[in-house]
């Protein structure tokens, strides 16, 4: 990398590369190079774990070599331009156009426009029927890509579910093909979509009604899949985890260990796609967890470790895991967290053990206002157990505390969005009740409210989201009801989370809009000092697109979704039946308690709760 | 408060450590994260701050901007025990390989100078740029030997003039028939510590050098020695 160019953008460690733990392996045993892109910056793309998991997976592979990517921030762009540099990986510096696979991780779809730019900063047309045999095989994954159809047109393929096993075997596919002589880029993706997990848009053809619904959606050929089954690890206890990986010099989002102890989540919250999209449930023994926990650590020499799920109370060994981790860590000066705490499981002694205690402040998610609501969305804590838990944070002198909760649900009313602000009260009043409470300084309460956005394969994926005037609404009325100055509030911008909803539930057709923003040079729609509202309006009706249609439009149960076509084990009837009981106020029971019949099981594997 | 008196016996090692290539774009702090786990990995029994928040302590010598290599570079940590029980050897031994690519240990010590008594840093500046020949670093040299010498530097309370020709203690421009080789003494006492960038700024500034294609041209600044008065500092 030049340096008189580094030297002159903001933190030049983003491009400089060469990291500790990063893979540098010689070109000429290599048959396949994947250049693995985060569609964000480095910050946020080096603290991401599913792109540590692929680029271990994929570098265990003695013939395959995985380098990673990421989107230059606009100073280096510029830079770029001027001097007509391509984009490069971070390990060999050389240019992505020139390597077998690209591949993206798609987290969120506010990354879209990123992916773009990209796409063009490596010199490469948009459109995957644009691209020929001299460019890279697009590939993209992780959690949009169980939606892929907004970006389709974009990709050459997608890979549907858990990556570690499958891209290796797609790696596999291609280097075969091509030593037998065999391959063209055609062949190779219509031999990729008989594979397990691969979804190949270009193969299938879609036809719309009138209305603008979709009216079929088809396979061009008889010997590829109809729908396409989701990959999963059967067994995490046997599967690749990056106990060895690299390691950011200048300051990143999260800089330290992250341990996964279990994929999947027991408890199905009505409103959230990845307790559906990750099960079934499938955990990591306490041996494993410790084995990897302690080569993480001599490899690394962090001192703060992340132990990641998305329940961790859950886990059925927290006791035995917790008692183990907190001995080891305390005696190497670790600090460990557990982020994604349920507040009915937050106890005295799990506080004592973790150090999430060190941190001024303690976050709980009741999503809703009031139980009636809380019952809707299932997400099954009371208002007891919110105050049974505040009360251990005071009771050991903490005296904020944050509170996370959702705007625009199904069934919301104003009362339930009032009962938001009798909540944060009630938590102030807790304090003051605690005999124990902290003298010395007063309570606070911030309540941070986003928007609803209805997610694919959610039992509210039919929903229709509220528009953002009602959004906005809300929120003032939100505001209004909190009077004590011991409350702090915030709120989401709605105009992003209606553009989130129109990117979750897209079809094929938004391709035309993302293209058009690309070339009006829009990107890094995550970034507030880069999203532009009014700008994307202009690009919906530039591209002769309603995005109404697709956010705050009620979708029909009979109509055929834009993602029908991805099968993530639980079914359309399972959704249904928890969208009926949502309306009917009914919570459902854990997996642990009884199955509900999600239809999960049926991918197989290790499974903990599920028959 | 009352001075807490620290439980665990603990003595400064002092590692003098080369720093360049890619490692020459991370800050001072971001330094400081990587030696701490470097050190941590290599199993050194680094003492741990007994407060509230308990953590290792680094103190790096002189400053080092980003973009600057340095083949001189100094930090003391605490390490449990006592200069009697703690074997230097076997610290140097164990961060013989760094296992960081840019970070090479050159000795390991116990310290008999504090940093404040430095005052001096050597560095030699190596820029290629269109039209460098014989005359251009003759030109240069002057430039940089002017008085006063004055740059608008950036300071907390906004933008500064300032005169650097008296942090300045001794510069040469020579062409070694590719590259201007700029090699200078600055000031590195903590009040009058000059940046070796200023010098790359005012030759910009004044010769016109650096001013075509960035692809072509470049420079590099490479800290060659860190002194105490007229001897190397140790």
């Amino acid at each position: 990398m030049n340096s008189t160019i580094l030297k002159s953008v903001l933190k030049p460690g983003r491009y400089s590369g060469g990291e500790y733990g990063q893979i540098v392996k010689d070109k000429k045993g290599i048959d396949c190079r994947f250049a693995f892109c985060f569609p964000d910056t480095y910050e946020i793309g080096m603290s991401n774990m599913g792109m540590r998991v692929l680029y271990g997976a994929l570098n265990a592979e003695p013939d395959i070599w995985c380098e990673r990517v990421f989107a230059p921030w606009t100073d280096m762009q510029e830079k770029m331009r001027e001097h007509h540099l391509p984009l490069t990986t971070l390990e060999s510096h050389d240019p992505v156009k020139d390597f077998d696979f690209l591949g993206f991780t798609l987290q969120y779809e506010l990354c879209y426009t990123t992916v773009l730019s990209v796409l063009q900063l490596s010199g490469m047309p948009l459109r995957a029927a644009d691209r020929g045999e001299d460019c890279p095989i697009v590939i993209g994954g992780g959690h949009c890509a169980f939606n892929p159809e907004p970006v389709a047109e974009f990709f050459d393929l997608f890979s549907i579910g858990e990556g570690e096993e499958a891209l290796p075997e797609l790696c596999r596919l291609y280097i075969d093909m091509k030593k037998a002589g065999d391959y063209t880029k055609e062949k190779f993706l219509h031999a990729a979509a008989k594979l397990e997990g691969f979804y190949v848009p270009s193969l299938y053809s879609v036809d719309y009604n009138a209305d603008g619904t979709i009216a079929s959606f088809t396979p061009k050929y008889d010997d590829i899949p109809v729908k396409i089954r989701k990959r999963i690890v059967k067994d995490l206890n046997k599967a690749y985890y990056p106990t060895k990986t690299y390691m950011p010099y200048i300051e990143t989002v999260q800089d330290k260990m992250t341990l996964e102890v279990y994929r999947g989540c027991i408890r199905g919250c009505r409103f959230c796609q990845a307790g559906m999209v990750c099960r079934p449930v499938r955990e990591k023994t306490v041996d494993k967890l410790y084995d990897d926990a302690k080569c993480m650590y001599e490899h690394s020499g962090y001192d703060e470790m992340t132990l990641s799920s998305l329940s961790i109370s859950d886990y059925s060994h927290i006791d035995e895991l917790t008692d183990k981790f907190a001995a080891w860590a305390t005696e190497n000066h670790i600090s460990l967290s557990l982020p994604s705490l349920r507040l009915d499981s937050f106890t005295r002694e799990l506080m004592d053990k973790v150090s999430t205690v060190r941190t001024g402040s303690l976050t709980f998610a009741p999503e809703a206002g009031t139980q009636r609501l809380r019952d809707a969305i299932n997400k099954n804590v009371c208002e007891q157990d919110l105050l049974r838990a505040v009360n251990v944070a005071y009771d050991v002198g903490k005296t904020s505390v944050k509170l996370y909760f959702m705007n625009g649900l199904p069934t919301e009313t104003d009362e339930d969005i009032e009962g938001i602000a009798l909540l944060a009260k009630r938590v102030i009043e807790a304090f003051y009740e605690n005999p124990n409470h902290n003298k010395q300084r007063r309570p606070s309460v911030t309540v941070s409210v986003s928007c609803f956005v209805p997610k694919p394969f959610t039992p509210f994926q039919w929903e229709k989201q509220n528009t953002f005037d009602e959004l906005m609404r809300k929120q003032d009325f939100l505001k209004s009801k909190i009077t004590d100055r011991k409350i702090v509030y915030n709120y989401h911008d709605a105009t992003v989370s209606f553009l989130e909803a129109v990117f979750a539930r897209g079809d094929r057709r938004l391709s035309g809009a993302l293209a058009l923003a690309a070339e009006k040079g829009m990107q890094f729609d995550a970034w507030s000092e880069c999203f532009d509202f009014e700008k994307w309006m202009e690009v919906f009706k530039e591209a002769g697109i309603d995005p109404h249609f697709y956010a705050t439009r009620g979708f029909g149960l009979d109509e055929i979704l834009p993602w029908d076509m991805i099968d993530i084990g639980v079914t359309k009837e399972f959704l249904l039946r928890e969208r009926e009981k949502a309306y009917a106020g009914i919570p459902s029971t854990n997996c642990r308690e009884k199955c509900n019949g999600c239809g999960a099981n049926k991918l197989g594997g290790e499974r903990t709760c599920c028959p | 408060m009352l001075p807490v008196r620290d439980k665990v016996p603990h003595v400064a090692v002092r590692i003098r450590f080369e720093k360049t290539g890619a490692l020459q774009y991370i800050s001072h702090l971001d330094l400081h994260r990587t030696f701490s786990r470097l050190l941590v990995r290599k199993g050194i029994p680094v003492w741990y701050s007994e407060g509230f928040t308990p953590h290792p302590r680094l103190v790096f010598a002189t400053p080092l901007s980003v973009g600057a290599e340095s083949l001189c570079e100094y930090m003391d940590v605490f390490v449990i025990g006592s200069a009697e029980t703690v074997d230097k050897d076997v610290l140097r031994w164990k961060l013989t390989e760094t296992d960081i690519d840019g970070l090479k240990v050159t000795d390991v010590y116990f310290p008999e100078t504090k940093f404040s008594t430095i005052t001096d840093s050597d560095y030699t500046i190596r820029i290629r740029t269109a039209g460098a020949d014989a005359a251009l670093a003759e030109r240069c040299e002057a430039a940089l030997r002017a008085t006063p010498l004055v740059v608008c530097k950036r300071t907390k309370s906004g933008e500064k003039d300032v005169d650097i020709a008296p942090q300045i203690k001794a510069v040469a421009v020579t062409f070694d028939g590719e590259c201007l080789v700029l090699r200078a003494r600055l000031c590195a006492d903590s009040m009058n510590f000059l940046n070796p960038e200023y010098l790359v700024k005012i030759l910009k500034e004044k010769c016109a050098i650096l001013s075509g294609d960035p692809t072509a041209e470049e420079y590099s600044i490479l800290r060659t020695a860190v002194l105490c008065g007229e001897k190397d500092f140790r």
